[in-house]
């Protein structure tokens, strides 16, 4: 039986013509002694044979309509992300109204209360991660991400960087709605999972950690900012909190 | 929404175009569903864009390209759960490898089908265990070296190799089932 094994297992690069003429003769011997490996042998030689055989044809799939020109569109923009424009403007649309209506109810009450800021920021970090993160997301980096919030929306902050040792990436960085205006917010990948950093200007709040379905908010000034860090429970999160929080300033 | 651009090159751009082809037949036989394969493409080609500075000229892009798609699947693959069925156990390795099977045929050196390629061999290939069509696929239908793909598919090479005889024997197991054995000719030389 093990005979049979090492000659199953020399039977690609055997039928692939790969085997040092030593190592082909003590196939071919073996297989001369035995009529169950030469089966499979023979099965595997058919396969292969039938596979070149038609593999010019195989390759010759018709390339759906519109394939090639959606990437020569996208050769054009140097590798730019697909249109998610176009396959969540809907879904946008309707979370724009659920957040605009909830926004309206939360407007003042979530400026003295911590628990309804938990609530709207965990309610947005879902939204947002639903919306704009997919599993293959690039990462950014961080100076990029300073030099975007500075450049077109004039907010000046340190965005904590990835950490490759820490296994935290950061792969957004975006403006989000919130309440009357619009805040910077900041989506970090941690072993699979993402969480979320917004940062409130010109707001100095109580520090607070706050568990709101299933996600811990923890909330904290810092320069006369308040950060709300937004994450799914697991102890694998903390750490990444721990090094987030310690690099906003 | 900000992401990182890399620089771009219309040359390179235009050696990744020409590669669409059979980049989507790879697809199409990994996904076994035209508008999965499709989305597969273009998100090869947007990482292959994007990571232009990782590729160093010179070396074989088409290997480069199989190895971001192979990548993007797998990570695609275990994303939608759809990644239920443990091919790569040992114990299907093993389970395949075994002779004895149900195998009629003693002696062919070399195999022709009575028609060129019909549904019969698409069908039997889209029904191998996917360790088993993507080795096949690379090995037999595009022509890589074993080396390349045990890279892209980030196996030890004597994986590879057993991959590729094993889904050979079960493809030809399978045509055989579908077709009967009078329906392969078999010619010797």
């Amino acid at each position: 039986m093990g005979e049979c094994r090492r000659t199953v297992e020399q039977l690609a690069p055997y039928l692939d013509g790969g085997l040092s003429p030593a190592e082909r003769a003590d196939v071919e011997r073996h297989l001369g002694d035995c009529p169950p490996c030469r089966r499979v042998a023979a099965a595997a030689s058919g396969g292969r044979a039938v596979l070149r055989e038609c593999s010019t044809l195989l390759r010759e799939a018709p390339l759906p309509p519109g394939l090639r020109s959606r990437c020569e569109a996208l050769a054009r923009q140097g590798g730019a992300p697909l249109s998610w424009r176009q396959r969540w403007l809907p879904a946008l649309a309707v979370a724009a109204l659920v957040i605009a209506t909830g926004l309206v109810v939360l407007m003042l009450e979530s400026r003295r209360s911590g628990a309804l800021l938990a609530y709207q920021m965990t309610m947005d970090h879902v939204k947002c991660d639903h919306l704009f993160t997919s599993a293959d997301m690039m990462p950014i980096d961080a100076r990029d991400a300073e030099a975007l919030f500075s450049n077109r929306f004039g907010w000046k902050l340190a965005v904590p960087p990835s950490s490759r040792t820490d296994d935290i990436t950061l792969i957004a960085a975006r403006r989000c709605l919130y309440t009357s205006g619009t805040i910077p917010h900041m989506i970090y990948r941690v072993g699979g999972r993402d969480m979320s950093l917004f940062m409130l200007p010109g707001v100095t709040r109580a520090r607070e950690n706050i568990v709101r379905f299933g996600y811990e908010s923890r909330i904290w000034s810092r320069g006369g900012n308040t950060y709300v860090l937004v994450h799914p429970l697991g102890s694998d999160m903390v750490a990444a909190a721990q090094y987030v929080m310690q690099r906003t300033r | 929404m900000l992401r990182r651009k890399t620089p771009r090159s219309d040359e390179f751009s235009a050696d990744i175009l020409a590669l669409l082809q059979p980049l989507f037949a790879t697809s199409l036989r990994l996904t076994r569903n035209r508008a999965d394969a499709e989305d597969l493409v273009q998100d090869t080609v947007v990482k292959a864009l994007r990571f232009e500075d990782r590729f160093t000229p010179g070396t074989n892009l088409k290997a480069w390209l199989y190895t971001i798609l192979h990548n993007t699947w797998r990570n695609r693959r275990r994303d939608s759960a759809r990644d239920t069925v443990e091919v790569d156990s040992a114990a299907v390795e093993d389970a395949a490898s075994l002779p004895g099977g149900p195998v009629a045929l003693e002696t062919p050196e070399r195999i022709l089908l009575r028609d060129t390629l019909d549904a019969d061999l698409q069908t039997a290939l889209d029904e191998l265990p996917d360790a088993f069509r993507e080795a096949v696929w690379l090995r037999d239908v595009e022509e890589f070296t074993y080396a390349e793909i045990a890279a892209m598919l980030d196996v030890p090479i004597g994986t590879v190799m057993s991959r590729i005889s094993r889904g050979r024997r079960a493809l030809f197991e399978r045509l055989q089932a579908t077709r009967g054995p009078a329906e392969v000719h078999v010619a010797r030389g």
